[in-house]
């Protein structure tokens, strides 16, 4: 009864009247909007400073809410998909963690190239944070992905080049925070993560390749695409979900960043006392 | 920096030739897992099929304890200070171990492919040279991320945890790569795949060798 | 601008239990996070 191993065009219902459609869409663009003129202004610091509050903490509300409206709008206003029926909801959710996740290392990533190059502690910090919210991210991911391939697929894992890869990612991001979790001493927990997270950025795009023809030698399994050919009457429920999932995701990594900064500086020896 | 490279390889070399516990312990641990996957496997009608992976997975694991290894005559002997204030640019070091990982690798592959093709009731049906070839690149794609961390896990506690875990997703691209073309080689090759799953390794090394290289000398100096 | 919808008419049918599985996992997942963030925060103040 398993006809999901074809997408073949994912398509929603025509269920949804067009003028909705646009005014979702309006909708969701507008939101994402908001948040991200909010995040640019953020990055200036006399505005950060100007702010009797936490910055991040406006983002993690406001990803709160879209958060709560954007799984209401999955589970209840979309329609279900045409192939998958009332499972196509879960794209909603596991769509967007995908994308955070790979945010999430990308940043990692990021910052550990940065951290190499010009050595400050706010770097090593954001490797920390990005590493950790990533694993989380990517786990929720992993799991997301099994709940969806079983109603359709018909099985919990499959080895196909995406899962592949997010498994290998989450692996060696595991072992990341592993190795600083074993190094006591703070310059080298930094050089040498900063090292691991840089490899293991590096490793994705061969890992992908690797296995996407491995797969397509086995001709096994269509690709599933995951909504790239996706309705507009769903689209734009996932892209909001997207959005809540970034903004949320944002507030994630300056929390942990914050945590990183008060522990690293509690490592900070004291100076000693001045000669009188 | 050729010739410094080759000093690394000649010490390495000639530690490990006078005493050859490391290359046997690489060596059994390698058996132990082709003889113990043939033992678990309840149908040896499906060991020729696994042959290749299995002989593969033995290597991965096996190479964990040669970079222990080579790390470990240096902290044993308190001579990683001298290593430091050896006159030699840390890349070399690196690409001296390197390739003395490789070939203490390769060596134990050699060896283990006649058993496994005794054990596994297997034939090489294929080109041979392609499966040397193959077995080269191999070790090589599991000597390069292998050396880089075996020095930051002997000097962190639960080396023997640590190790195995940030070298295995990052050779995951490799060991996929040599386990299908061995298998094809083994079984002839009909629609000649195992030349482009040799070109993956060949990539693979190619990123991995030049990429670990660059980042070993700021590892070395802490 | 909430209005019915055909429900359970794709290919597949049913499987609204791993859908709320889904949405579900998704919130414990991150209000446990936030939840363990939080709680680091005040060991660490």
């Amino acid at each position: 009864m398993q006809t999901g191993r074809q997408w073949g065009g994912v398509v929603g219902y025509d269920a949804l009247p067009r003028r909705w459609v646009i005014e979702g869409s309006t909708i969701t663009a507008i939101a994402g909007l908001i948040g991200f003129v909010y995040l640019i202004a953020m990055v200036v610091p006399a505005v950060r400073r100007a702010l009797p509050f936490r910055w991040e903490t406006p983002l993690g509300v406001y990803g709160l809410l879209l958060l709560l409206s954007g799984n209401y709008l999955g589970l209840f206003v979309a329609p279900g998909e045409r192939m998958m029926g009332e499972v196509g909801r879960i794209l909603h959710v596991h769509v967007p963690a995908a994308w955070v996740a790979m945010l999430s290392f990308f940043v990692a990533g990021i910052a550990a190239f940065a951290f190499l190059m010009v050595g400050k502690r706010g770097l090593d910090s954001l490797v920390e944070a990005a590493a950790e919210v990533g694993v989380m991210e990517a786990t929720l991911l992993c799991l997301l992905g099994a709940i969806f391939a079983k109603p359709t697929w018909g099985v919990w894992w499959d080895w196909d080049p995406r899962l592949t890869s997010t498994a290998v990612m989450l692996l060696s991001f595991v072992g990341v925070l592993l190795l600083r979790g074993v190094v006591r001493d703070p310059d080298r927990r930094a050089t040498w993560s900063a090292v691991a997270t840089l490899l293991s950025t590096v490793n994705l795009p061969i890992t992908y390749m690797s296995v996407k023809w491995w797969r397509s030698l086995h001709q096994d399994m269509s690709e599933t695409t995951g909504g790239s050919t996706i309705d507009d009457s769903l689209r734009w429920v996932m892209y909001y979900n997207t959005w809540a999932f970034v903004f949320l995701t944002v507030w994630f990594l300056a929390t942990r960043w914050r945590l990183a900064e008060v522990r690293a500086e509690r490592e900070v020896p004291d100076a000693l006392p001045e000669v009188a | 920096m050729i010739a410094q490279i080759f000093q690394v390889l000649r010490k390495e070399l000639l530690i490990e030739w006078r005493d050859r516990s490391r290359v046997a312990g690489v060596f059994f641990f390698g058996l132990a897992v082709l003889l113990m996957v043939a033992f678990a496997t309840p149908q040896s009608t499906v060991l020729p099929k696994i042959a290749g992976g299995t002989l593969w997975l033995g290597l991965m694991l096996a190479s964990t304890r040669s970079m222990d290894q080579s790390y470990a005559v240096e902290h044993e002997h308190g001579a990683m200070e001298g290593l430091l204030l050896w006159p030699v640019d840390p890349v070399a070091i690196y690409y001296g171990k390197a390739i003395a990982n490789t070939l203490i690798l390769a060596a134990v592959a050699i060896v283990l492919m006649p058993l496994l093709i005794a054990v596994y009731g297997v034939e090489v049906k294929g080109d041979p040279l392609l499966l040397v070839g193959v077995l080269a690149f191999g070790c090589a794609a599991l000597a390069a991320p292998g050396t880089l961390y075996g020095l930051i896990s002997s000097q962190a506690r639960g080396s023997s945890v640590l190790l195995p875990l940030l070298i295995f997703p990052l050779v995951v691209p490799a060991i996929l790569a040599a386990s299908n073309a061995t298998t094809k080689i083994l079984e002839g090759d009909p629609m000649q795949q195992a030349p482009a799953w040799l070109g993956v390794i060949v990539i693979f090394d190619a990123v991995h060798w030049t990429v670990m290289g660059m980042v070993y000398g700021r590892i070395l100096e802490d | 601008m909430i209005a019915p919808f055909a429900q359970g008419m794709g290919i597949i049918q049913g499987g609204s239990g791993y859908v709320y599985a889904a949405y579900a996992i998704t919130w414990l997942f991150f209000v446990g996070y936030a939840v363990s963030l939080w709680s680091r925060s005040r060991e660490e103040a």
